[in-house]
């Protein structure tokens, strides 16, 4: 070991040392300081002044240093590490976007390809009855009235004599409508005023977001039926839709607008200005997409609202027209024979509350995949 | 003498394991840290250093696990100890100074509950009440001995003493300063009064140093980290403190119980230069002042010499060399060592300077091609530019004017590069932003290639941004993740309409390969790149439109030493080869000795020095040039102690 | 602090106009006359028609109407309903039970979303932490009239625990069952953000200072992590109070309970405009002055919240 070691120390500069800051405890007296010794808690410490009258003993310190811990140069063996190039560029990786990326963590979760199945099945319910139940569920005969299963009708009948089966078969189409119309419609409407509040801001924001609180300030299933029973029956599925959207948006126009917020200032948007890219572009180009993963998510789980929301609705015997019998109101209508007969209930029940927990999964399947750092 | 070693970690391996993968973090570390003694761990990101101090304290994040060897701590085995062993060392044993400051203290809790909460869970009791009860107990009358030198003086006791003593004519004026509440011990008290001549001292620090309060002892500790106002401080919370009280919160928090080891990880990197300086010196003061042994992780060589004793240098997990600090730099064995002393700014400039003293020519070592070229025409030229931001008060007409940027003036020669100095808040960004034309000055004007920027109508200023284009510090920032490389470095020929989609391609290849990036990389997501590959995609997007001026806003800061030197040197390149202009704007002083033909120091939003590169260097006139040139890490050391 | 209590008042002012505005809209400016509606399918002489029309000013024209009508809630006179019973008296009988049971709804939401959601977030990953937030997902997936008549079958008629109907008796054991069915929703809801939040907080780096200076763990969850995670549980509760309020009706119906939710749906059936109105009116109230409080608390739990701007 060479003598640089106390000399190194001894180097360590008085002169550049910045003056003491304000404040800073004042030099006690030597005396107290050796006398105290080097006991743990409380000891004396001597203020940092003083310290420059210390080099001395530091200089003493690193000479016993050298004797009491003679530290070898160690140096590891060359080829131990391969000393790469630097920074070097991995081409053996297959290259992948966040999409992608996201998609692999997706494909992982057993969350994901449980409510994905379920979704598909739920979907094709919808899209096509017939394929899952020939029985006309509107051939109904009082003679069957709460009969048990048999054969061709796995469910029974309820009270009217319908077929259950059907009837919940038939059921799926009417909700299932209703929730995806509506989440586009607030996906457009709420991401369109968010992102603008949000890219925009100053007065814009201010207005659009007294805007959102007003729709926001009044509970939606409480609009909804003021507006459905104005309208009586004239309502329909856009009516439902409409109602549902024009109340439902502010959440994901909060949700876009705390996005965009985010972004709008990042460097990449700033590096777009500075290569003249126009504000306009921006926002579609690089803000929008950068902003999806938050609003996809919302609106996944929201669909699964939705479809409760439309239910309460036809539960309350307000929302769909009677030609389309939602799971809402088959639920409404086996309440009067919840006593005698709980399982009416019981298969429209589940039938929609499987059909919202999927998109509910699905919702918080994607969160994990799209958003990091919530995976903690 | 044969002591064991405080600290003494033998083959440690580290792993990492999530759900995907198994990363080894650390493989087979050792090294050895005496009592009172000093060692650094040296290493880029990834290199294990930050892993081996955290396994020390049992602190490995989530999915982080030991895996072999071992690590003694004052005779005591670690590995595989108990929690509850691990809890009673942290504190009282080992103590930490975290990296960043911004972070590390609990937003929600003043700063001082959470120095005291130190002291309790510690069970360093400092309570009047307990001291009193302890004194009458033992029936303590030796002050040299246990709990009478441990009493501080508290508030109530400093301002008793103080009136008493100046009823007796004493003049208190100097003393006041030296009695420091929670700090100050009745063997100091004692001694300040004999020095005054006061013939009955021992009974007057008895009577009046009697403890000091949990609270007191605080702003004590708060004091001894060299926080002006400590009782003050105490009572606000951490938002109220600036990065570097912060750190000294900090440092007061992880030396409260007076622990034997302090592991300090990174403590300044987040901070100003000249802040860094000064917490680091006081740090070290402490430490050797309290005989606590220092365990320093840090990426930067320079640094690490000038703090500790011993260097470890790590690479990928390994520990490549070990030593003494100085050896290490001046002689350095293995490869990867050579090239971290090689690229190490902080060292680099240095070596400038001393091959400057020995007649050398510095233009062999200097990076920037831009010598001779200083008496080229001025392509940028800010003349005494303002930028006044508004800030909201409390109350709704509440404005106040905030200057960012105040009488600005500078110019930069065609094909030379300036550089812009200053620490955070000095207004540099700001300037940056305004020479883009990205923010409009309060006052003055800037000329561009002879033209007022402030009068180019939308179809010129549309122009002007393809000549002068911007690369920005944030790595991960500064590339929209959404993109792929292609579309990155072709958004600008798109948006300025430059060729048909082939011609566009081999455009891109092209500037791939200037920024040596090989061509597949464009098929690649900003994500599957490294930040030095992110910075070199970004010094692409900006060359693609070929243009005369680029804005370098802090851009190789973030990044490791021998991933900076390497960009750097690319941006050196360039420069020879397409002539460019470069407007450096930094904090980092060392490396602007390698970069810059003209550098302008900024302060407070004025320019307070500038000069050619070699002048400022060699002969800083102001003060704050002088304390940030001083404040560069290494500038101390002594690289050819023998000559040559 | 009292700038920003000022400035968020003043935010109000037109969130309340434009609220009441809508809701004032939707009653009586959509088609179908409410006046007609009242009298169902009698046939009823034109000229009466006339004068109740006049009674209740629908004879202006509609933005008079709105004003009028805003004048009366200024002024502390909330109308007369079309059964000729001052709306004040509907509102004092009908919101005493609502807020009971929007309160209860809240403890039992605050107390069992946050005692789940800690632990699910101190463990996550773990079965404990699969378990809740499957079950949180599920009663986010029943919907609440679901819910209640599976606990009005399970609780009341099989176990016979708990009454299946509240009607006159509001006692706290009767509207336990209610409040539970109120409350799940927002309960899955508490213990989703609680646990995010904790785990959140877990790994954040003061966490680290904290257990690096010796405190044990114990004194780290609760001293840190605990502290710091419930910020957003306890606004979010502050805001659900309102929601919950609002929220009654489907619950109140099933239950039977004469509240705010159950009036207004009653009287939106029969076509009572001004009872609509003004239990809306001050439904939106009362969400406007929960937000505020949220943001209050959200100032006073942390110090960061500078209440300036």
């Amino acid at each position: 070991m060479s003598a640089d070691t106390p000399k190194n120390k001894d180097q360590v500069p008085d002169a550049a040392r910045p003056a003491p800051p304000v404040g800073s405890p004042p030099p006690p007296e030597t005396e107290g300081r050796e006398e105290a010794g080097v006991d743990g808690i409380g000891q004396v410490t001597p203020g940092m002044a003083e310290k420059q009258a210390e080099g001395a003993k530091a200089v003493g310190r690193a000479a016993v240093a050298k004797t009491e811990t003679a530290t070898e140069h160690f140096f590891a063996d060359f080829d131990e590490t391969e000393l790469g190039d630097v920074d070097a560029l991995d081409e053996s990786v297959p290259p992948s976007s966040m999409w992608r990326d996201a998609w692999r963590k997706l494909r992982r979760q057993p969350l994901f390809t449980i409510s994905a199945l379920l979704i598909v099945l739920v979907l094709a319910v919808a899209l096509f009855p017939g394929w899952f139940s020939q029985a006309n569920m509107n051939a109904c005969s009082l003679a069957d009235s709460l009969k048990g299963p048999q054969a061709g009708h796995p469910l029974g009948f309820d009270k009217q004599g319908c077929d259950i089966y059907a009837r919940v078969i038939h059921g799926a189409r009417p909700s299932v409508l209703v929730g995806i119309l509506t989440t586009l419609t607030v996906v457009v409407l709420g991401g369109a005023i968010g992102a603008l509040a949000g890219y925009y801001g100053r007065w814009l924001d201010a207005v659009l977001s007294r805007l959102g609180d007003v729709f926001f300030a009044i509970p939606v299933v409480l609009a909804a039926i003021v507006f459905l029973q104005s309208m009586r029956d004239r309502a329909g599925v856009v009516g439902v839709v409409a109602v549902l959207a024009a109340f439902g948006w502010p959440q994901m126009a909060r949700i876009t607008r705390g996005a965009v917020l985010a972004i709008r200032d990042s460097d990449f948007v700033t590096a777009a200005r500075a290569l003249g890219v126009s504000r306009g572009k921006i926002l579609w180009r690089h803000v929008m997409p950068n902003a999806a993963s938050p609003m996809i998510v919302t609106a996944t789980v929201s669909l699964g609202t939705y479809i409760v929301a439309e239910a309460t609705l036809s539960f309350l015997g307000l929302g769909l027209p009677l030609t389309m019998r939602s799971w809402g109101w088959q639920i409404g209508d086996a309440k009067t024979y919840l006593r005698e007969a709980p399982e009416l209930l019981f298969w429209p029940a589940s039938a929609l509350a499987i059909t919202v927990l999927a998109f509910i999964m699905l919702g918080d399947a994607l969160r994990d995949a799209l958003d990091p750092k919530a995976r903690g | 003498m044969t002591a064991q070693p405080l600290l003494s970690i033998r083959d440690l391996e580290v792993v990492f394991r999530s759900r995907t993968s198994t990363v080894s973090a650390v493989r087979g570390a050792s090294l050895d840290l005496y009592a009172g003694h000093s060692l650094a761990i040296v290493g880029e990101s990834g290199s294990g250093k930050s892993t081996t101090a955290h396994a020390v304290i049992g602190l490995l994040p989530g999915g982080g696990r030991v895996t072999g060897g071992s690590i003694r701590f004052d005779g005591q085995e670690l590995v595989g100890a108990p929690a509850s062993r691990l809890v009673a060392l942290r504190g009282s044993g080992i103590g930490l100074v975290p990296q960043d400051p911004m972070s590390n203290l609990n937003p929600v809790y003043r700063v001082g509950a959470q120095i005291r909460e130190s002291l309790r869970a510690n069970n360093v009791d400092v309570s009047r009440s307990t001291y009193r009860a302890l004194l009458e107990l033992t029936h303590e009358t030796d002050l040299a001995d246990t709990p009478a030198a441990r009493l501080y003086l508290s508030s109530d006791g400093r301002r008793d003493l103080l009136a008493a003593l100046s009823e007796r004519g004493v003049d208190v004026e100097s003393l006041a300063d030296r009695l420091v509440v929670g700090f100050t011990t009745r063997l100091e008290v004692q001694s300040l009064l004999r020095q005054l001549g006061l013939q009955d001292a021992a009974a007057l620090a008895e009577r009046y140093v009697v403890g000091a309060s949990a609270t007191d002892r605080v702003a004590g500790l708060l004091a001894e980290a060299g926080l002006a106002d400590a009782a003050r401080r105490a009572r606000q919370y951490p938002h109220e403190f600036s990065g570097g009280m912060r750190q000294r919160a900090l440092i007061a928090m992880a030396l409260a119980a007076r622990p034997k080891l302090l592991i300090a990880d990174e403590p300044t990197s987040a901070l100003d230069v000249t802040v860094q300086r000064q917490i680091l010196d006081h740090l070290g003061l402490l430490t050797r002042e309290l005989d606590t042994a220092l365990l320093f992780i840090t990426h930067d060589l320079g640094l690490a010499a000038e703090r500790a004793e011993q260097l470890v240098v790590m690479y990928k997990g390994r520990v490549v060399e070990s030593g003494p600090s100085l050896e290490i730099l001046t002689n350095p064995r293995h490869p990867y060592t050579k090239r971290l002393v090689q690229a190490a700014p902080s060292l680099a400039s240095r070596r400038i300077q001393q091959a400057k003293d020995q007649g050398e020519e510095a233009a062999v070592i200097a990076v920037s091609g831009g010598e001779g070229l200083v008496k080229a025409p001025d392509l940028l030229e800010v003349r005494g530019v303002s930028k006044v931001f508004q800030l909201r008060g409390s109350r709704p007409w509440d404005r106040t004017d905030f200057t960012a940027v105040d009488d600005v003036s500078l110019t930069v020669a065609r094909g030379s590069t300036a550089a812009l100095v200053g620490e955070s808040g000095s207004g540099k960004s700001t300037v940056a932003n305004m020479v883009l034309s990205l923010l409009e000055p309060t006052k003055g004007t800037i000329v561009f290639d002879g033209v007022d920027t402030a009068s180019l109508s939308r179809h010129e200023l549309f122009d002007f941004r393809s000549r002068v284009q911007p690369v920005f510090q944030d790595p991960y920032g500064s590339l929209d993740p959404m993109f792929s490389i292609f579309r990155i470095i072709e958004e600008p020929l798109r948006t300025h309409r430059v060729g048909g989609r082939a011609a566009r391609e081999a455009r891109v290849r092209e500037l791939l390969d200037q920024v040596a990036l090989p061509a597949s990389t464009m098929r690649r997501y900003p994500n599957e790149l490294s930040g030095g590959q992110r910075q070199r995609v970004a010094v692409a997007r900006a060359l693609a439109l070929q243009p005369q001026l680029v804005v370098l806003d802090e851009a190789v800061s973030a990044l490791d030493v021998l991933v900076q030197a390497q960009v750097l040197e690319l941006l050196g390149r360039l420069q020879r080869e397409l002539s460019l202009t470069y407007l450096f704007i930094t904090h980092d002083l060392a490396v602007v000795r390698q970069m810059a033909d003209q550098v302008y120091v900024m302060e407070k939003g004025r320019v307070v020095e500038q000069g050619p590169t070699d002048r400022v260097f060699e002969e800083p006139l102001e003060e704050y040039t002088k304390a940030l040139l001083a404040a560069i890490p290494g500038s101390s050391i002594n690289l050819h102690p023998r000559g040559h | 602090m009292g700038w920003y209590v000022g400035r968020r008042l003043a935010q109000m002012v037109p969130v309340f106009l434009g609220a009441t505005l809508l809701i004032y809209t939707m009653v009586f400016l959509l088609p179908g006359d409410p006046v007609k509606a009242m009298f169902g399918e009698r046939p009823v002489n034109e000229a009466i028609l006339e004068r109740i029309r006049s009674e209740y000013n629908l004879d202006q024209p509609f933005i008079v109407q709105y004003g009028l009508y805003l004048k009366g809630v200024l002024t502390g006179d909330l109308g007369t309903s079309f059964s000729g019973r001052p709306v004040a008296e509907v509102v004092q009988q009908a919101y005493p039970v609502t807020v009971k049971l929007a309160l209860m709804a809240l403890v039992i939401e605050a107390v069992i979303g946050v005692v789940v959601g800690v632990f699910a977030g101190l463990r996550r990953g773990k079965l404990f932490d699969s378990t809740a937030l499957v079950l949180s997902m599920a009663l986010i997936a029943v919907p609440t009239f679901v819910m209640g008549f599976l606990l009005q079958l399970l609780l009341g008629v099989k176990l016979g625990w708990l009454p299946t109907t509240v009607g006159g008796n509001q006692s706290i054991k009767a509207l336990l069952m209610p409040a539970l069915v109120l409350a799940s929703v927002s309960m899955a809801y508490v213990m989703r953000l609680t646990r995010t939040s904790v785990a959140e907080n877990a790994t954040a780096d003061y966490v680290r200072t904290a257990t690096a200076k010796g405190l044990g763990r114990r004194a780290v969850v609760r001293r840190h992590i605990l502290r710091n995670s419930l910020i957003p549980v306890v606004t979010f509760l502050g805001a659900d109070l309102g929601t919950l309020m609002g929220g009654a009706i489907v619950t109140e119906g099933i239950f039977n309970i004469p509240g705010v939710g159950n009036t207004v749906f009653q009287a939106i059936t029969r076509g009572d405009g001004p009872t609509v109105v003004s239990m809306v009116t001050i439904l939106v109230v009362v969400f406007i002055m929960s937000n505020l409080l949220v943001d209050l608390l959200y100032a006073a739990l942390d110090p960061r919240i500078r209440l300036v701007r």
